[in-house]
């Protein structure tokens, strides 16, 4: 039955695939080896001890890629792999055993599992490794995908489970956040502490590789160096994270079955006299149309109805912060706030309608103007990323001590986020996509929302770097100057023609959102 | 009654339509699911579309509500060319679809506040008229809750009211009493024909034949994309069903003796 799944998902990842489906397919797949075998080799690398801190980076690689794993399904906005949904297998006369076996499968046959098992078995080509330890580098490997790819669906089910209830969603919005904030944070905090003491690193391996993924990482040199017995705790080690994960999603599965999954949400007591309940107080002041129709949905999905959508409003600001941190020091604060801004921007503004699933058909529907209806969304989002970039600018200044340059650097990232606005517009009439169940080929639905997302950062770069090349004629206040008014005018051209895109075509983006 | 698929209706004493399509063409692929369809829906009528499984009526439905675009043909609602903008037309539209799309992260009062602002019309007007649909629709007590936890029945109440709203000339229903309760389907087929009183025109498509006999003043019979019959439930029925009717048109199927012999010896 297993293997029947298997098929099943491979069928769905190529069923009704065109010569470019089959294309990027094949692309996924390639890119998958290389990335596999550029990781392979770095391991294969470490282990033979090109560096004397190849002990500590080989565990933490480990544990990072199983973190990643884990976090980046839930936290990213990113089209992730097809999936056998497994509501639809509940259907059919399977055994909860057959189905997490039958998704399991399915799992380790995507090119994300393929890289993450050629990378983990690279010290199969470590230059001192004995032929038990090559061997046992393999087997490795091969838990270690098992354990990436277990952990990662049975956590993506439980959160299936949590972000059905309120109190769940909420808890599931802070909780992703926070292994996000955590990972960029902990490095920050833990590399002092290690060249502190001169024991923190040896203890360090020592905790990281007796963790699951640790573990994993550490077997072929266990096994070289004659330790049986700690070879064998650690694959006990393995087998037992990959038991409770498998358990865990079984679990969650169960708990779908018996409807402890209902989506009972609290609701609020009717809005009385005229105001409309959908419009938010600040939004009361003005004028009820298809612009603050639009506007009020928006800001209702973002705070906190829809829970991949509330991630960017804790996300948004990280992500700002981690962009513009490692700016300040070498680029000065202006540049800084600007990269900050189309970090946080881009991250809200390049699929406005996508967490709108079928309501996008009643959009279609009314015959209201598609045009309003993205300025409504592109004004909530800028509604709350104002502020946002201005607190984090501001906060950024006063952190680096540049006080000083905090006005100029308000022009910057005024800029970045009018660029924002820009870039979103158009890749939300020209790359819609439902981002809780993405239709159509979400590698090329990824692909170009990176390839926005990259042409921003291009031009934010770009603009920095002839800032510093005409500064001794033409004074930074000018460069942000103009490019304030050219992001400005690109905000509105682009605002422009992609509301008149998506009139032109309303085809377009409900084909994203209809189910095939 | 109209026998030629090719032929458009002629009605006596009718001079408005509500709805007039003219060599209507679709096709998927190799597919042709709408093949030179004609169709003429008088004014301030009741409007049945019948048809077998797959015979092209949600895509005609969706071509006729502007959401789906004809390869051929000419379609205008309330005298309003549908393509190839179909905005205007919409203003004059409601529809219903069988599983009707909405915002289900929204509860019932917001989803009608996001329809009657997307279609202009003033606040104070969305409230009236939200808080009249959703008293009739008896959605009163759940309107604060989020419009994914409603039953299939309950949305499509909501998906009528958000319809509705703005009383449109032309109210468009796939399917509308399934999944209703008898107490809701009486209320609604009364909130139709209150509609139809005032001027409305109602089309809807339905395999339920014996409602479509009741309330219809007209029907319409597609099989394989193309209208096969039309005229009034009287014309049609001969006297007889309309569900006889029906089968007579468009062709029955019996089960050979034969078949589905393993049914009865199932081990499962």
């Amino acid at each position: 039955m297993a293997v029947v799944l298997l098929r099943l998902r491979l069928a769905l990842q190529l069923g009704g695939a065109t010569g470019r489906g089959v294309a990027v397919y094949v692309l996924s797949w390639v890119v998958g080896v290389l990335m596999g075998l550029i990781g392979g080799l770095l391991v294969a690398a470490l282990d033979s001890g090109v560096t004397p801190i190849g002990d500590l980076v080989v565990p933490a690689l480990f544990l990072g890629i199983l973190v990643a794993w884990v976090v980046l399904p839930i936290a990213t906005p990113i089209p992730s792999a097809n999936l056998i949904d497994p509501r639809v297998l509940e259907q059919y006369p399977l055994s909860r055993g057959q189905q997490v076996a039958g998704l399991l499968l399915g799992g380790l046959a995507t090119p994300t599992a393929l890289a993450t098992f050629l990378t983990a078995a690279g010290g199969v080509a470590a230059t001192h490794a004995e032929v038990p330890g090559r061997i046992a580098s393999v087997g490795a490997g091969l838990l270690f995908t098992v354990l990436c790819v277990a952990a990662s669906y049975g956590v993506r089910a439980l959160f299936a489970e949590a972000l059905s209830a309120r109190r769940g969603r909420d808890l599931a919005v802070i909780l992703s956040t926070l292994v996000i904030v955590a990972l960029y944070v902990l490095p920050h905090v833990m590399a002092p502490v290690v060249g502190a003491a001169e024991d923190a690193g040896a203890v360090l391996v020592a905790v990281l590789t007796w963790t699951p993924p640790g573990a994993a990482s550490a077997l072929g040199s266990a096994l070289d160096a004659g330790d049986v017995v700690g070879v064998l705790a650690r694959v006990g080690v393995i087998l037992a994270a990959i038991a409770l994960a498998l358990l865990v999603w079984s679990v969650a599965l169960h708990r779908h079955v018996i409807g402890h999954s209902a989506r009972a949400v609290a609701s609020r007591a009717p809005v009385s006299g005229s105001d409309l309940a959908l419009v938010p107080l600040l939004l009361h002041p003005f004028r009820a149309g298809a612009v603050i129709g639009a506007a009020s949905q928006h800001l209702r999905y973002y705070f906190f109805r829809a829970p991949r959508a509330a991630q960017f409003i804790i996300l948004g600001p990280v992500i700002g912060l981690m962009f513009g941190w490692t700016q300040v020091h070498t680029s000065g604060l202006p540049f800084a706030a600007s990269i900050a801004a189309v970090a946080m921007g881009g991250s809200a503004m390049l699929n406005l309608f996508g967490f709108d699933g079928r309501g996008v058909e009643l959009t279609v529907q009314t015959g209201a103007s598609l045009s309003a209806v993205l300025r409504g969304k592109l004004f909530a989002v800028t509604l709350f990323l104002l502020p946002g970039v201005a607190a984090l600018t501001i906060g950024l200044g006063i952190a680096a001590g540049v006080v000083d340059e905090i006005p100029l650097a308000l022009v910057g990232a005024l800029a970045g986020l009018l660029m924002a606005v820009a870039a979103g517009g158009f890749c939300s009439a020209w790359n819609p996509y439902d981002q809780e169940a993405p239709q159509g080929d979400r590698s090329a639905l990824a692909v170009r929302m990176l390839a926005v997302f990259a042409a921003m950062m291009v031009l934010v770069y770009g603009t920095g770097w002839l800032a510093t090349w005409v500064q001794p004629v033409v004074p930074v206040e000018i460069v942000l100057a103009g490019a304030l008014l050219l992001a400005a005018a690109g905000a509105v051209v682009s605002t422009r023609l992609s509301g008149a895109l998506l009139d032109r075509d309303p085809a377009r983006l409900l084909a994203a959102f209809t189910p095939r | 009654m109209s026998g030629s698929p090719a032929e458009t209706p002629i009605l006596s004493n009718v001079t408005a339509a509500a709805i007039h399509a003219t060599g209507v063409v679709k096709t998927f692929g190799d597919v042709k699911s709408v093949a030179g369809l004609n169709l003429t829906v008088p004014e301030g009528t009741f409007y049945g579309i019948a048809g077998p499984n797959g015979a092209g009526k949600t895509t005609s439905i969706r071509m006729i509500t502007g959401l789906l675009q004809p390869d051929a043909g000419t379609i205008e609602v309330a005298g309003v060319p549908v393509w190839p903008n179909p905005r205007a037309a919409k203003a004059a539209l409601g529809y219903v679809a069988d599983n009707p799309p909405l915002f289900g992260r929204l509860n019932a009062r917001e989803m009608l506040d996001y329809s009657g602002m997307l279609r202009g019309m003033k606040a104070a007007e969305i409230r009236r008229r939200g808080d009249d649909l959703l008293r009739v629709l008896d959605l009163e007590a759940d309107a604060g809750r989020p419009i994914a936890d409603f039953s299939l029945g309950m949305t499509k109440r909501i998906g009528l009211a958000v319809a509705m709203l703005h009383s449109p000339r032309v109210l468009i229903l796939d399917e509308p009493f399934g999944a209703l309760d008898p107490v809701n389907t009486q209320v609604m087929e009364e909130m139709l024909q209150l509609y139809r009183k005032g001027g409305g025109t109602v089309v809807f498509s339905s395999h339920v034949l014996d409602v479509v006999q009741r309330l219809c003043d007209r029907v319409a019979i597609i099989a394989a994309g193309s209208l096969v019959a039309e005229g009034t439930v009287a014309e049609l029925a001969q006297g007889g069903s309309l569900q006889d009717a029906f089968v007579h048109i468009v062709g029955g199927r019996d089960i050979d003796t034969g078949d589905l012999a393993w049914l009865s010896s199932s081990s499962a």
